[in-house]
């Protein structure tokens, strides 16, 4: 395109015009830092399902004003025509692609994250073996707080090749599995009954979910999964710390043994690969 | 056990309508809330949400400041126990009357309501074994020797306190599972057994329990909490009383007079508050009421200024004066999890001795005792010197919400 017909495609950027950008930016950053600084201080001041759809309608709202404030700018800047309009669009992505192929792939799989709602604030989610709670959904990335306390930076480019698993999907819950390793002789329904009422037990167990105890053979001994869900999910670790704490008290109490790994010495005196009696 | 409705009749010939109803569990019925209280409660959470502090809309007619709070000897005399006869007698009525046969009948209500205190009534005047609950550590071993001391005669037995017979602990379902299981197929003999309504909502999750044979005591509204307070007034030695609100001066409870008191709002709005619990009520009312300064005199007429008078030349009317409900804690809006974990515990066992609430709990022993500290520092929980702690009657309702809005189970009451 001739720089003289790219003139005539744009208006006089007059002080005027200048004023109306100006005002539209200052409006739509100021509507953007209001949501994102309100919204989830408020949702941590609420607890459950509320708590996680205030969270949620942080980008949604935020892409909703870029959105209104693109659509507000595009005809201040360009004459409003239809040729016009897919001149200067088609020239600027065009220009994207090319020089900013990742950044725009991330601003898109941005949009898409926030209308398939892959993963939304508060999400715990696990993203290329990286596992934590989403803090913050930005246009080109999102940002995990690991249970260790990093906060990670994670493209949404990720959105089109690697899996996400989401633990909770924008619900206050999600499933805490604990294992178990026993000794392979012992009274399988003494024990599920064991673990089932650890859970129910549990001051953090949310009980209008299931509580399911798993077994499953294995050569070594028996492997129990007790799956039940915390009341909120930001209690997960306190949750299955505290099964595994008193399930591990009960099952002694009730004198089963777990399943322990064979000393060299053992192995040499012919025992058997597997599990020992503790 | 029959499914049937008993309506109870007020203490007072022709009172209408009668106080106690005992009702199944799933016809307890809420109080409605006032339109303008329940826009208030509404407006007070937003500005909690929010972090505002509460401040007196209106300037009062009485400043609670310049009135005196009274003794438990005036208290009494205007705020009477309840007697608990008129009760017993539906109780009996519906054992009495045990159509389909069921062994055991449940009495179930929320903490403080006093149903206790209606089967101690009953038990007494039938003659009936009355059963204390076991020891903490035989329920944690779930040893057979308090169920095999059960009694054999063909007496009825009253168990008042099911959830004293029970902990929140791997090894402390056994127990309260065989109980119920002898309890459900007759093996008990014939019984009633008393539950509270936390400790009931916990079960559903423990062992198969029935709706048709458990009862509880119909919701108390404005009409009923009037009734009752009426009754409680020792109006031989008081003569007429009138309540007042202190805040706005009208009048909340006429007793003995001619006056057409016109509380109902303001009792209805208690009712809603301690969502039907009469004995609650009770308690909240019985804190609330001021007197008015006055000298000392002597006699009978010392007798009622004591109870708070402050005789009307024209009608001769003692007036009591209704101070506002006492302010939430403020620890209660902080959501703290480890304050709302010992809150749930001391709801679900309905009072816990403080060494055992740290044994139940995922915390260690002093973080335990430090929120214990905070809370019997608030008001919120009131630890006996034997170290039963137990949530004081005032915080039962904040405590009851925080709980709800963490997502903790609450009761159905």
């Amino acid at each position: 395109m001739e720089p003289q017909k790219l003139s005539d495609l744009l208006t006089d950027l007059t002080a005027g015009v200048m004023l109306d950008l100006a005002l539209v930016l200052a409006v739509a950053t100021g509507l953007i830092l209001v949501v994102q600084k309100t919204l989830p201080w408020l949702a941590n001041r609420l607890r459950g399902r509320r708590r996680h759809w205030l969270l949620a309608m942080v980008p949604l709202l935020r892409l909703m004003i870029i959105v209104g404030a693109f659509l507000w700018v595009v005809p201040i800047i360009i004459e409003p025509s239809l040729q016009n309009m897919v001149a200067v669009l088609g020239s600027l992505g065009l220009a994207l692609g090319f020089a900013l192929k990742d950044y725009a792939s991330s601003l898109v799989a941005g949009i898409v994250a926030v209308g398939e709602m892959s993963y939304r604030n508060g999400d715990w989610v696990e993203i290329d073996g990286i596992y934590g709670e989403v803090t913050y959904v930005g246009m080109r990335s999102l940002q995990l707080v690991t249970p260790d306390d990093n906060l990670v930076t994670i493209p949404h480019l990720k959105l089109w090749q690697d899996p996400i698993s989401n633990a909770n999907n924008g619900g206050p819950q999600l499933q805490c599995p604990t294992d178990f390793h026993l000794h392979p002789e012992h009274d399988g329904s003494q024990v599920r009954m064991a673990l089932h009422d650890v859970a129910l037990t549990s001051p953090y167990v949310a009980l209008d979910q299931p509580i399911v105890v798993v077994a499953q053979e294995q050569p070594w001994g028996t492997h129990y999964r007790l799956r039940a869900y915390p009341i909120d999910a930001r209690q997960q670790f306190r949750f299955s710390t505290d099964l595994t704490v008193r399930g591990k008290a009960d099952l002694i109490r009730l004198g089963i043994a777990f399943a322990t790994v064979p000393t060299f010495d053992q192995q040499a005196a012919g025992g058997s690969i597997g599990s020992q009696k503790s | 056990m029959t499914q049937q409705t008993l309506d109870g009749h007020g203490c007072h010939a022709g009172q209408d309508p009668g106080i106690w109803e005992l009702v199944p569990v799933a016809d307890y019925r809420l109080p409605h809330t006032p339109a303008v209280r329940a826009a208030q409660a509404r407006w007070g959470s937003l500005k909690r949400l929010f972090g505002g502090r509460r401040y007196q809309d209106e300037r009062p007619v009485r400043a609670e400041a310049d009135l005196r709070g009274l003794s438990e000897q005036q208290l009494d005399a205007l705020v009477a126990a309840v007697d608990w006869g008129l009760g017993a007698n539906l109780l009996e009525r519906i054992v009495g009357t045990n159509e389909a046969g069921d062994a055991v009948c449940f009495v179930i209500a929320p903490p403080g309501s006093g149903h206790v205190d209606l089967l101690h009534r009953w038990a007494t005047e039938q003659g009936a074994s009355w059963i204390t609950p076991p020891k903490y550590q035989d329920i944690l071993e779930a040893g057979p020797t308090w169920l095999a001391d059960w009694p054999s005669d063909a007496r009825y037995w009253v168990l008042p306190r099911l959830e004293h017979c029970w902990l929140r602990h791997a090894a402390g379902l056994a127990l309260v599972r065989e109980l119920l299981d002898r309890a459900l197929a007759g093996r008990l003999g014939h019984g009633i057994i008393g539950c509270d309504s936390w400790a009931w909502a916990y079960f559903r999750y423990v062992a198969p329990l029935p709706t048709r044979s458990a009862l509880t005591l119909q919701a108390c509204d404005g009409e009923r909490l009037a009734a009752l307070f009426r009754d409680l007034v020792a109006q031989e030695a008081l003569g007429q009383v009138r309540f007042c609100n202190a805040q706005t001066g009208k009048l909340v409870l006429a007793v003995g007079g001619e006056d057409d008191d016109d509380g109902g709002a303001e009792l209805q709005s208690l009712a809603a508050h301690c969502r039907g619990n009469a004995g609650l009520a009770r308690e909240l009312w019985r804190g609330r009421l001021r007197a008015e300064p006055k000298a000392k005199g002597t006699g009978e007429g010392a007798a009622r200024q004591e109870a708070g008078a402050a005789a009307d030349n024209e009608d001769d009317a003692t007036t009591v004066w209704v101070a506002a409900p006492p302010e939430e804690p403020a620890l209660m809006a902080d959501g703290d999890e480890e304050l709302a974990l010992v809150l749930h515990a001391l709801l679900l066992h309905n009072g816990l001795p403080s060494p055992l609430l740290a044994e139940l709990l995922p915390l260690p022993s002093f973080r335990v005792q430090a929120s214990l500290h905070r809370l019997v520092a608030a008001g919120v929980v009131a630890a006996a010197p034997a170290g039963h702690c137990r949530i004081t009657a005032p915080s039962y309702p904040a405590a009851r919400e925080l709980l709800r809005s963490q997502g903790f189970l609450v009761d159905d009451f």
